[in-house]
């Protein structure tokens, strides 16, 4: 069987992963879109991993002057100092001293003088990588679509049979029949403003399909590829972790599984955030990593929070057991988000991650098909080993009982439920507000279907022993009668 | 009187004895494209760029076998150089900017052997002189 073609990088690092490695030597490219989409930015990081590569790589400038681009090169980093230029932009001089002509068409005219350079400099500098920007200037060198098709072909071919890697930039659709030429197609666009980038063709590979995020940066592109779960896997122990406290533990028949989701649904300030740290905080006397992202609260209230229930978690971040992130809003994509996550995975070794909250992660990222992205990060976890703890918020804070809002019942291996409860204290007979804590679904194990109430003390969640006057717990607030 | 002139290519062999082509274009770089197509291919050339050295060519020079008038930019006093080269039995192809049926009657009238619409191409063009002259000496 044929050794698999050892793939060229494009020197921009999330572009080689959606194309399984990178691009093919000896082979044409088309890099496509509107203007400004990056086109140019793509052909700089193809060439300057080019002259690190000592591929001695070649810029032919149909558009912008040279003394143009390498200036827009140096404020984004690139050293293009390996780098040849063959400058075929028009000169000023042919608007200054009126030299146009109409005696001819400018195929007749430009072609022979424009090809001569080409073929001298790629002769005497045999580059290895050669981007021209842009292709769609040749067509008005043609006389006609054939003849452009024709100029195209025998350039691309003028350019492999010297064993050079090419990319074309090409403004859009107009050069439909590129995309028949060329051996892969990679397509910037920003719909709704969100840079993204496709590979559409890529022949003689595997690569990625579908949309992923990018963004232009001072530093140049970076691409963010679509999570693709199933592509992600450990082996890993399916053991149960414990909460540390042990009726939360016996509720949950040993406590929560490696790999799993688990949705923590109720109100507002009923507990939901507490019950998810209880199981952080025992994770860090074992030694592992925990991250909550949080979505709407800041850090600094989530420790005096931790603080005020018996949670010592400036020591556990301190000590690198606990890493309390509050992810702006509208900053990220969930592409990037989710590079995120997975570094805290795969470098740092997260054993439990929570996402507060769910409508938050939706609100909080930016780009369309969220609730698809928020499924597939957390698959991902799960494949990876790591407990999944997703906050939801149910409105309204009393009366009909709601699992979710969002629809994401279905993530869900487990769903612990938390309510507020109306209970008339023994001692004084006043009406006070409790809270009560069950467990709705165990995909896993069994658990206890009782309804408990609980307390958020100074020490952390105390769920109190199973209370056989509690009524009235799905179908309205939960009461306590005595009977 | 104006010192311009119609400018000599190719060296020694002086203008009033090898056949020539007058191209006449108001356009220094028309004129310049045309002339270099016309030498490379192995004929002698005479550019003007005005009516006046127009006529002083034809009748001064004795060696042109053909013109070529870009009747671009040009009044009506174009035709009096074509009735010239008409009287002097020389042979002419008229270009023109666009369709112009009126400049059309006008050329054949003056007995033009063509009218051609810009842009030519230049299998067109040397196809038409090499009818009109037989390929270069």
């Amino acid at each position: 069987m044929d050794k698999q073609p050892k793939h060229m990088s494009t020197g921009i690092a999330g572009l080689d992963e959606i194309l399984d490695g990178g691009l093919i030597p000896g082979r044409s490219y088309v890099v496509r879109g509107g203007p400004g989409t990056g086109k140019t930015t793509v052909g700089l990081h193809f060439l300057a991993a080019g002259a690190a590569a000592g591929e001695s790589p070649l810029f032919i400038a149909l558009k912008e002057r040279e003394a143009e681009v390498r200036a827009n090169a140096e404020t984004m980093g690139f050293d293009l100092k390996n780098i040849a230029f063959l400058d075929l932009s028009p000169a000023p001089e042919f608007f200054a001293q009126a030299k146009s002509y109409d005696i001819f068409a400018p195929s007749e005219v430009e072609l022979e003088p424009t090809t001569k350079r080409i073929v001298e400099q790629i002769e005497s500098q045999k580059p290895r990588r050669v981007f021209v920007d842009s292709i769609s200037q040749f067509r008005y060198l043609a006389a006609d679509a054939y003849q452009f098709r024709t100029q195209v072909l025998s350039f691309l071919r003028f350019l492999i049979v010297r064993e050079a890697t090419v990319m074309l930039a090409s403004e859009g659709m107009a050069d439909e029949d590129l995309q028949f030429m060329a051996d892969g197609i990679i397509e910037l666009s920003s719909p709704l403003d969100e840079r993204s980038i496709r590979v559409v063709k890529f022949r003689g590979s595997d690569h990625r399909g579908g949309l992923h995020s990018m963004r232009i940066t001072s530093a140049g592109m970076q691409v963010y590829p679509r999570l693709v779960p199933a592509e992600h896997r450990v082996e890993f122990v399916l053991e149960t972790i414990s909460s540390g406290v042990p009726e939360l533990d016996e509720l949950l028949h040993g406590g929560l599984e490696r790999g799993t989701v688990a949705i923590i649904t109720g109100p507002t300030g009923v507990g939901k955030t507490t019950v998810g740290l209880q199981f952080m905080k025992e994770a860090a006397g074992r030694g592992e990593r925990s991250v909550v992202y949080s979505f709407e609260e800041d850090v600094q209230v989530t420790l005096a929070h931790c603080e005020g229930v018996g949670i010592a978690a400036r020591e556990m971040v301190e000590r690198g057991s606990l890493s309390l992130v509050k992810v702006e809003p509208l900053r990220f994509t969930p592409d990037e988000f989710a590079l995120l996550v997975r570094e805290e995975v795969e470098a740092k070794a997260a054993r439990i991650i929570m996402l507060d909250s769910a409508s938050g992660y939706r609100l909080s990222l930016r780009g369309g098909d969220i609730v698809a992205h928020m499924h597939a990060l957390a698959k991902y976890m799960a494949n990876m080993g790591v407990t999944v703890l997703l906050i939801n918020d149910v409105e309204p804070v009393t009366g009909e009982f709601r699992v979710t809002d969002v629809g994401i019942s279905y993530l869900a291996d487990t769903v612990l439920f938390l309510r507020y409860m109306e209970r008339r204290s023994k001692e004084t007979g006043v009406l006070e507000l409790g809270r009560a804590i069950g467990v709705l679904k165990k995909r896993l194990s069994d658990f206890d279907s009782i309804l408990h109430e609980f307390e958020i003390t100074r020490e952390g969640i105390k769920v109190l022993p199973p209370n056989p006057g509690l009524t009235a717990i799905l179908s309205g607030t939960p009461t306590y009668t005595e009977d | 009187m104006r010192a311009s002139a119609a400018r000599e290519r190719e060296g020694d062999v002086p203008m009033n004895e090898a056949p020539a082509i007058m191209v006449l274009d108001r356009n220094a770089r028309n004129l310049e494209l045309v002339e270099d197509l016309l030498r490379r291919a192995g004929y002698r050339t005479a550019g003007v760029s005005d009516l006046e050295d127009a006529q002083r060519l034809i009748v001064e020079e004795t060696g042109i076998a053909m013109a070529l008038l870009d009747i671009g930019g040009f009044d009506s006093s174009v035709w009096q150089v074509c009735a010239a080269l008409h009287d002097k039995g020389i042979p002419f192809l008229v270009v023109s900017p666009g369709r112009n049926e009126a400049a059309e009657r006008q050329g054949y009238a003056r007995g033009a052997r063509g009218f051609l619409i810009k842009p030519l191409t230049v299998k067109q063009l040397l196809g038409l002189v090499r009818s009109l002259l037989g390929t270069s000496a």
